[in-house]
């Protein structure tokens, strides 16, 4: 458990920062926003759509389930 | 209610593929089809989508340019400095953390109990069908946004 807690306090802050950022700069400084940024053009559209897959691809089909 | 019937619709497709994909074994070829054939899915409706929209319409403009005017309900694209400086400083340390974590614990051989990988981490989530299609669910629901976000925009910036 205490090694999953740097990744607690990581999705915390993320949490934190989406907050702080909407409250200082409106709806268009969440993190969404930094996303549709990134978006915007096709290289970071590839990117995106490469860790997306990856993330599938790395959980659902080429990780060892625990206790199976 | 055609948007209701979509909703409907893609709720009962997310479920039952998810729970399809969080059945198969890891490793095994019905893993790599079933995570495949759900991304190409979603990523072939993608390009349908934004093929079909590229050539029913002309060239595209970007409402963001100087002078132009948005249509009435089009979605306008993201300029560099439409996010505030701060912000974007701020996930980009916070998204060098993650790297910088992600990388000791790979230092570490990935499985320490002291800093797992993220995926180590998530093994508790992992480890029952209904929270790995859970966690599938989520995958799947976070590709459709992101996409379907991106559609949007790039119709936005054709019209």
């Amino acid at each position: 458990m205490s090694g999953t807690a740097p990744w607690i306090a990581l999705a915390l802050c993320a949490l934190v920062i989406d907050l702080a950022a909407r409250r200082r700069g409106g709806s268009r400084a969440g993190l969404g926003s930094v996303v549709a940024l990134l978006a915007s053009r096709l290289p970071g559209r590839v990117a995106l759509a490469a860790l997306w897959v990856f993330a599938g691809i790395h959980l659902f089909a080429r990780y060892t389930i625990p206790g199976r | 209610m055609l948007a209701a019937g979509r909703i409907v619709v893609g709720t009962l497709a997310v479920g039952a593929c998810s729970w399809w994909v969080a059945g198969t074994r890891p490793f095994s070829s019905s893993a790599y089809v079933a995570v495949g054939a759900s991304a190409a899915m979603l990523l072939g409706a993608f390009v349908g989508l934004s093929a079909g929209v590229s050539s029913s319409r002309g060239a595209p403009a970007r409402c963001h340019e100087r002078g132009s005017v948005p249509r009435p309900g089009s979605v306008p694209r993201p300029r560099p400095g439409s996010v505030p400086r701060p912000v974007r400083v701020a996930w980009l340390t916070w998204s060098a953390a993650v790297a910088g974590l992600e990388t000791a614990a790979l230092a570490l051989g990935g499985r320490s109990s002291e800093l797992p990988t993220l995926s180590t981490a998530l093994d508790h989530l992992l480890a029952w069908h209904s929270s790995r299609a859970a966690l599938v669910a989520a995958w799947l629901v976070l590709g459709a946004v992101g996409l379907g976000r991106i559609a949007r925009s790039s119709r936005a910036g054709q019209a």
